[in-house]
């Protein structure tokens, strides 16, 4: 309770100041030091970018890291920026330098205000400000150009081009994530522990057969319904429309959100456990009404789940000529 | 004539004749199965003609022409100084020699017949050939996987389910994707050896004799000839052994076949130029390396088992496990800073760490096959065999055999690549396909028998009638229960076959060389541009002539026009292309000094705003940007071809950069002619060039000698330099100048647009 009005006191304090033209010390305080790289909102934004006093140069990123805008290469340059402002931000801890250097990024839901002022179209972008240029923010001094296969070296070094700074301000840290780590050495600790203490348990776990069954089909299904796919291109989960509802599946094969592997996913399960039951359960049954019921029901139902997979593939492949019952 | 009538009704059957029906039967389902998946990979021939596809297989094609007509010691020093002028490539020992010694030993050996078909032929159909053996061989893994269990597959179902594969396999269009005929590409017989390899292996760890085990390390040579792809083997071997000793099942059996494919097959691998040492350092052969040695460890320990006493075996364990340990992982960081090894890099290994490439190696990253798979491209290119898979996986589960864990793992393995990469759907069709037959093959056993039912029909009439009501419904009930599961799966296969045949002919059956179009009124149009300007090239250029293009069409050039190219498809020479791009990119002035040093002849380029062809070179120019700004970011800038606002334009508007450059001159040169007074319209882009801005593109540093029919493909001449030494640049703009005072208007000839028929 009390740590959330401290809060609300500091944002209350943040907030105060930017309501007037804030300098770089200001800024540096309000922000209790911690800077980098500073948050741009559709509050904040005209105390510092068009700011008549300013006296620092600023760096800003235009990006949209929310998945509802699928902009990959957003997501690849969030902790590319970082690493280079965090860099900066500890390398001139406590020096004085020539000149002042702000980074800066806005995320575009936060900020509409500023990306209808730059015009933006696209994103990422990359700007370079001037001290004193404000308070046009579309007077930029230089603009970033992605290439293929960015690293932070490049992003470094056109920043030390434009700032004129010492080049020592820019060598790059590694920032180590500790809360990884440590999760990973606790798990591992975790682990080990459980299987010195529960031995028999554990063997006899490792032993099954289900186990490794269960293990193994849920794999399968899982990457046979484009799993890697989400996770090596950052899928969003689905993507809202102009009226407002959502789309969950792609059109094309090129594409596809994160819901359409959940749902392909559980109608291929569905149609395994129908399968299976029709296969080689259902055969074993005695009861002989019993075991009509169930074979037509598990029929009936691989024919309703085997119709809507394909009229699921219809929304990926549009001109697919076939259909079973149409949904 | 077959049967004899007994007294008492019974048909009988001697041994003998039952055994020859069995054998036509036999053979009449696999001449069907070949029949249906050589028929249905003809789309091609049928609709073009017999003709080479895309632009790797020009590259296999001429290689197999060198072969023919040269010795195969010549072909393995091969050194092609027809590509990438002036460096040239030494072709022998930077390919994968398999494929073209295979159609190179069956043009000699029908030759020796005395059927003298033309290499193209033998070209064009080895992929569909080869896939009926593909067929045979998942045959023959079917049975084998099956053959010792009866919890898998019953015995009576093993053959029905190992037909069943044979077929799935023969028209899966996972496979066809790559065997259409006319695709010459190495996989067109990798395929049908991996199998071929995988069964054998299944079969020597099941008989554990040197004799299969030996033959297995021969078709793993076969494989390392013929596909880089052979490192899938030479790591899922290496787990399957690993898994079954986890399991504790070492026996005799597994070592011998393991050490024997192991060490021959290795041995037989660095035979292979390309190949090398690579078997001894890279980190895609270590897991083989590891597991052999692991093997001999665990001999050593089995040894110990029986001689020692348990405790001391225990305490000799332990030690010797810590030393192996310690030693292991020594010698492997050893070995890696000594440059030795290098573990962590690679190809393969693109596959575990799935951002390594896309960091580390863009030029893989680029290439459209090398993408992440979406699952309706399984559905696509497997069908409803993506849902009975599982339930395959699942019945190999009922009784592990060595061989079914070999399908289990080779089932998430491969499904995991093929989930990474949209091309290594390739290695996952198998296996979907083996585990589908299986569990059709299971369902038909238990469904498709109307046997029962049929006999109490004719024992009816003996019984009692009282009983005879009640179990004539619970006959009637169950018959209604099979006929239904029976018909659906029925219908599935059928839907499965329209499936097929419909994704074959839509998506895998183009050449890519020669368009199809359709008329307004429906009849088909063939655009042959290509080949057009390729035969232009070949009949009026100078043999020497050496022609500058961007690399996607090198193979082609080679190929079909046989002309000397700078940058072709093998891309093994990034400042080369990056040359080549810069020559493209930047103005006339810069791109004649490129020119004359490279030693240019002729250009040619890839135009399609005329008739609406996207895959033009203006569409592939960034990448020719971007690949030479790698190299020199001082001069090419990517942002300089875009507008101020981001647009990417050929118009009125395009940027200056984009204007001056030399593609975008070469591509629209003439343009507006064809329009006459109206707007020049490019159909790719969508873009209007005002008919005056579309006369004034004008090249002054080389001429048009060739345009085709469609616009598709123009062929330039770099001038020779001015016999005064005048600047050619200057003497253009002079005679411009003058041509401006005179009003005169070159009369200008405009392309046949009429369709060819």
């Amino acid at each position: 309770m009390r740590n959330s009005w401290g809060i609300s006191i500091l944002v209350w304090a943040i907030f105060a100041q930017m309501c007037w033209a804030l300098k770089y010390e200001q800024l540096v305080a309000g922000n209790k030091g911690k800077i980098s790289p500073l948050k741009i909102t559709d509050n904040n934004y005209i105390a510092i970018l068009e700011n008549p006093k300013e006296d620092f140069d600023l760096v800003l990123l235009a990006t949209a890291t929310n998945p509802e805008v699928g902009c990959l290469l957003c997501h690849e340059y969030a902790p590319i920026y970082s690493m280079v402002s965090e860099s900066f931000a500890a390398n001139s801890k406590g020096i004085e330098t020539d000149k002042n250097l702000v980074f800066a990024y806005a995320d575009f839901p936060t900020a509409k205000k500023l990306f209808q002022k730059l015009q933006l179209n696209t994103v990422p972008k990359l700007f370079y400000y001037k001290a004193g240029g404000a308070p046009d923010v579309t007077k930029v001094a230089a603009e970033y150009t992605f290439m293929q296969g960015e690293n932070p070296d490049n992003l470094a070094g056109w920043v030390r081009e434009h700032s004129g700074l010492a080049p020592h301000l820019f060598v790059l840290h590694e920032k180590i994530d500790y809360s990884n780590i440590a999760l990973t050495i606790s798990a591992i600790a975790m682990l080990t522990f459980i299987t010195i203490r529960k031995w028999a348990e554990v063997t006899k776990l490792l032993k099954s057969k289900q186990i490794w069954q269960a293990g193994s089909i849920i794999l399968i299904i899982l990457f046979v319904s484009g799993y890697m796919y989400n996770e090596i291109r950052n899928a969003p989960f689905s993507r809202p429309q102009r009226d407002g509802s959502q789309e969950y599946f792609a059109s094309g094969h090129q594409q596809q959100y994160a819901a359409e592997t959940q749902f392909v996913s559980v109608v291929y399960g569905l149609l395994m456990v129908m399968t299976v039951v029709a296969v080689s359960k259902a055969p074993k049954i005695k009861n002989s009404k019993v075991q009509f019921a169930v074979t037509v029901i598990s029929t009936i139902g691989i024919f309703l789940a085997y119709s809507y997979l394909i009229h699921l593939f219809h929304k990926k492949n549009s001109g697919y000529p076939y259909h079973l019952l149409r949904y | 004539m077959f049967v004899s009538y007994q007294d008492n009704g019974q048909v009988v059957i001697s041994a003998g004749k039952l055994r020859a029906i069995k054998l036509i039967l036999t053979i009449g389902i696999f001449v069907s199965i070949s029949f249906a998946a050589v028929s249905s990979r003809l789309f091609s021939v049928i609709r073009f003609e017999s003709i080479i596809h895309e632009f790797d297989p020009w590259f296999n094609f001429r290689a197999t022409k060198y072969l023919v007509n040269n010795s195969y010691y010549d072909f393995l020093n091969w050194f092609d100084d027809k590509t990438w002028y002036p460096l040239g490539r030494v072709t022998g020992g930077t390919l994968y020699p398999g494929l073209m010694v295979t159609s190179s030993v069956i043009h000699g050996m029908l030759k020796a017949c005395g059927l003298p078909i033309d290499i193209r032929n033998i070209c064009v159909l080895l992929a569909p050939a080869f896939s009926s053996l593909t067929a045979l061989a998942m045959f023959l893994l079917t049975m084998e996987v099956t053959n010792s269990s009866e919890a898998i597959v019953s015995r009576k179902t093993k053959l029905s389910s190992a037909f069943l594969s044979a077929i799935f396999m023969g028209i899966t269009p996972g496979y066809i994707s790559r065997s259409v005929a006319g695709s010459y590409d190495n996989e067109a017989i990798a395929i049908t050896i991996l199998m071929v390899t995988f069964y054998l292996w299944v079969k020597s760890v099941k008989l554990g004799s040197v004799f299969y085990s030996a033959l297995t390390s021969v078709f793993y040579f076969y494989m390392v000839s013929a596909w880089g792809g052979y490192v899938f083997i030479t790591n899922l071997i290496p787990l399957h052994v690993f898994v079954l000793l986890l399991m504790g099942r070492f026996d005799y059996k597994i070592y011998t076949s393991y050490t024997t494919w192991y060490i021959l097959g290795t041995l037989m691998s660095m035979q292979i130029p390309f190949v090398g040492f690579l078997p001894i350092r890279s980190n895609d052969h270590m897991s083989s390396l590891g597991v052999f040695g692991l093997l001999q460890l665990v001999l050593l320990a089995n040894y110990f088992k029986y001689t020692l006493s348990p405790e001391k075996y225990s305490r000799l364990m332990i030690l010797f496990g810590v030393l192996v340990t310690a030693l292991g992982v020594a010698a492997l960081f050893t070995a890696t800073k000594l440059g030795l090894i290098a573990p962590w890099t690679g190809r393969f290994y693109s596959l575990w760490d799935t951002s390594y490439a896309k960091i580390h190696i863009p030029i893989i990253a680029s290439v459209s096959e090398h993408q992440p798979t979406p699952w309706s491209a399984f559905f696509f290119d497997l069908n409803f065999l993506i849902w009975l898979f599982p339930v395959g996986v699942w019945f190999c589960f009922q009784e592990l055999t060595n061989e079914a864990i070999f399908i289990i793992i080779y089932s998430v393995l491969a499904s995991y690549f093929a989930g990474v990469m949209v091309r290594l759907m390739l290695t996952l069709a198998p296996v979907v396909c083996v585990c589908g037959a299986i569990t059709v093959g299971k369902l038909f056993d238990n469904y498709l028998t109307f046997k029962e039912f049929l006999s109490e029909q004719a024992d009816e009439s003996e019984k009692p009638s009282e009983s005879k009501a009640k179990s004539t419904k619970t006959n009637w009930v169950n018959f209604i229960s099979k006929a239904l599961v029976s018909v659906s799966f029925i219908f599935y296969l059928f839907f499965y076959v329209y499936h097929c045949t419909w994704v074959t002919s839509n998506a895998y059956s183009s050449p890519s060389v020669v368009l199809a179009s359709r008329n307004p009124d429906g009849s088909q149009l063939l655009i042959d541009d290509y080949r057009e300007a390729y035969y232009w090239l070949r009949m009026n250029t100078a043999e020497d002539a050496k022609v500058m293009s961007w690399w996607d069409y090198g193979y082609q050039i080679g190929g079909m026009a046989d002309r000397t190219t700078f940058v072709d498809n093998n891309t093994w020479n990034n400042t080369h292309i990056a040359t080549v791009g810069k020559a493209m990119s930047v103005d006339e002035r810069k791109a004649e000094v490129i020119m004359r040093r490279l030693g240019v002849d002729y250009i040619l380029v890839i135009f399609g705003g005329l008739i609406g062809y996207s895959g033009d070179d203006i569409n592939k120019f960034l990448w020719m940007v971007r690949i030479s700004e790698g190299i020199w970011p001082e001069e090419v800038n990517e942002r300089t071809y875009f507008t101020d606002r981001g647009e990417y334009r050929v118009d009125d508007g395009a940027t200056d950069a984009m204007k001056n450059s030399l593609m975008y001159k070469l591509s629209f040169y003439r343009f507006g002619d064809v329009f006459g007074t109206n707007d020049a319209m490019d159909r790719v882009r969508n873009q209007r060039l005002s008919s005056s801005y579309a006369r004034s593109i004008h090249l002054d540093t080389v001429e048009e000698v060739f345009t085709s029919e469609n616009w598709i493909v123009r062929l330039y001449k770099l001038k020779p330099e001015d016999n005064l030494g005048r600047d050619l640049i200057t003497v253009g703009e002079n005679e411009r100048k003058a041509a401006g005072k005179k009003s005169k208007r070159l009369s200008s000839k405009k392309p046949n647009l009429d369709v060819r028929v």
